[in-house]
């Protein structure tokens, strides 16, 4: 029985040693090259710590939305992309995703997930061509997702809210193109 | 398709995170038979198939768990990202992803020549053909060792050959054959014990766990970890049948003897054949081979033999750690 005990003890040991050596390993690349996917307190700290010139954000929010964003990731390596993350106000829940990611990558994976698509249409804005998505999310919410190139990025802005909502986040975030 | 759209198809996804999840997975089975200092084979098989079965399940089983399991927000809070170190540059734009899939494409060469062209050849060669033998005489040694043993006793053919042959043929009619050479070398006991070991093949055979235990290994052609678990596998399944000989005849020092006398060093003339192709490889290979049967002959001359062990607690806790664990590396 000592035996058993003692093994068990040792066994914890070593569970809890792999553990801080996988944390220590996952927080080593910070150290060895800047520009992983991190977490940034602002918009500002993004653009000064990793360069990212443009940087789009709406200035049109829906009321129910919370301001600041309550996570913004960002990264630019291997490519660039910024990923920000809103909470509703009533639950606290996340309910809309705003991602930039550089051209031909594909964008993460975000919290807000489309999980059935019921209409595709394709969505001319501010002279841009955009795709509109209207579908379903988990908890078999409805929810839309409008993408469109913004060179060098394409942009994508996915939303637990009708279409009407989304796309006037989305016509917030960009100027008429010049002429 | 760049490497980054790669990573984030499923398929990618299931590549890289088995390969860090068998990883870690036989970190830890390693750490459970050491703690617990787990000698038993059959017992140590048990725990080193957690390595080559988890792997194959966890990704989906985990993606089924928590479909949200490979978002950005997931992989920022996990315990270890993959993509921190698999995005690293290590030269002019080349990515560590890279060098990984360099390493998974040299594994699944090493698997297809070392393990699936040999395989293939040997089904082959032997299509057809029946390995021909005679019975042994009533008063031959052979049949001396034979009546020793116990019932139902496989079939027993000796083959005209001076080189130190014995192998088991599987199947339907199971039998052992062993060649003059052998007969003549090793002492009575000896061929007792070394037709004791492969009766235990023949009778773990009727279970096939080895093969079911390849045929999970092949899903895993790319992953270099699961290649050297089921090695220890197998080498288990050798010491497992060392212990079930000694249980049918007792005799541990004897099956030390036929080991030594099996695999001793090999005579100049051979090695100096054997070396032409690949020197350097074939004396690590010969080296390592050599270092396995030594683990086993010291095993045999200690006679460190568990029969009962009661390891239920330890497979448990160290199956909810591998999957604990796992579950937070992405």
């Amino acid at each position: 029985m000592r035996e058993r005990i003692l093994g068990f003890i040792m066994f914890v040991i070593a569970v809890a040693a792999l553990i801080g050596s996988l944390k220590l390993l996952n927080w080593t690349p910070d150290m060895l090259q800047q520009g992983l996917p991190s977490t940034y307190d602002s918009i500002d700290e993004v653009k000064s710590r990793l360069h990212i010139r443009d940087i789009y954000i709406p200035s049109y929010y829906p009321q129910g939305l919370q301001w600041p964003p309550v996570r913004i990731t960002a990264q630019t390596r291997p490519y660039a992309m910024i990923q920000m993350e809103f909470n509703r106000k009533e639950d606290n829940s996340v309910s809309l995703v705003i991602s930039q990611t550089a051209l031909s990558h594909p964008a993460p994976k975000s919290i807000v997930e489309m999980i059935r698509t019921n209409e595709r249409v394709n969505f001319p804005f501010k002279e841009r061509n955009a795709l509109l998505e209207v579908g379903l999310c988990r908890n078999n919410e409805q929810c839309c997702r409008i993408s469109w190139n913004e060179s060098p990025y394409r942009i994508e802005v996915i939303m637990v809210a009708p279409p009407s909502e989304v796309v006037k986040i989305a016509e917030s975030m960009v100027y008429e193109q010049a002429p | 398709m760049n490497l980054s759209t790669f990573y984030y198809s499923y398929a990618g996804m299931y590549i890289a995170q088995s390969f860090f999840h068998s990883f870690i997975a036989a970190l830890l089975v390693d750490a459970a038979l050491q703690a617990w200092k787990i000698e038993n084979p059959v017992v140590r098989q048990r725990f080193r198939l957690l390595v080559i079965v988890l792997p194959i399940l966890s990704f989906p089983l985990y993606q089924a768990i928590n479909p949200l399991r490979s978002s950005l927000s997931f992989r920022l809070d996990a315990l270890f990202d993959m993509t921190r170190w698999l995005n690293l540059e290590i030269w002019r734009g080349i990515s560590a992803w890279a060098l990984f899939l360099v390493l998974l494409s040299f594994t699944t060469i090493v698997f297809i020549v070392q393990e699936i062209i040999p395989i293939v050849k040997h089904a082959l060669a032997s299509r057809g053909k029946e390995a021909q033998g005679e019975k042994p005489a009533a008063d031959s040694e052979v049949s001396r060792a034979l009546a020793y043993l116990p019932d139902p006793k496989p079939e027993v053919f000796i083959i005209q050959d001076d080189d130190l042959i014995l192998f088991v043929t599987t199947g339907k009619r199971p039998a052992i054959f062993i060649s003059t050479g052998t007969a003549g070398t090793l002492t009575p006991e000896e061929i007792q014990t070394a037709i004791a070991h492969e009766i235990a093949h023949i009778e773990r055979n009727k279970r096939p766990l080895l093969i079911i235990t390849f045929l999970l290994r092949i899903v895993q052609f790319f992953n270099p970890i699961a290649l050297v678990e089921f090695r220890r596998i197998v080498q288990e399944e050798e010491k497992i049948c060392d212990d079930i000989a000694i249980t049918l005849t007792g005799k541990s020092q004897a099956l030390a003897d036929t080991l030594r006398k099996f695999h001793g060093p090999a005579d100049e003339d051979d090695a100096e054949q054997s070396g032409t192709a690949s020197p350097a490889r074939d004396r690590l290979e010969e080296f390592s081979h050599a270092m396995i049967i030594e683990d086993r002959i010291a095993r045999l001359e200690a006679n460190r033999i568990q029969r009962h062990t009661r390891d239920r607690f330890a497979f448990v806790l160290t199956s909810i750690a591998i999957l604990a664990i796992n579950y937070n590396v992405v």
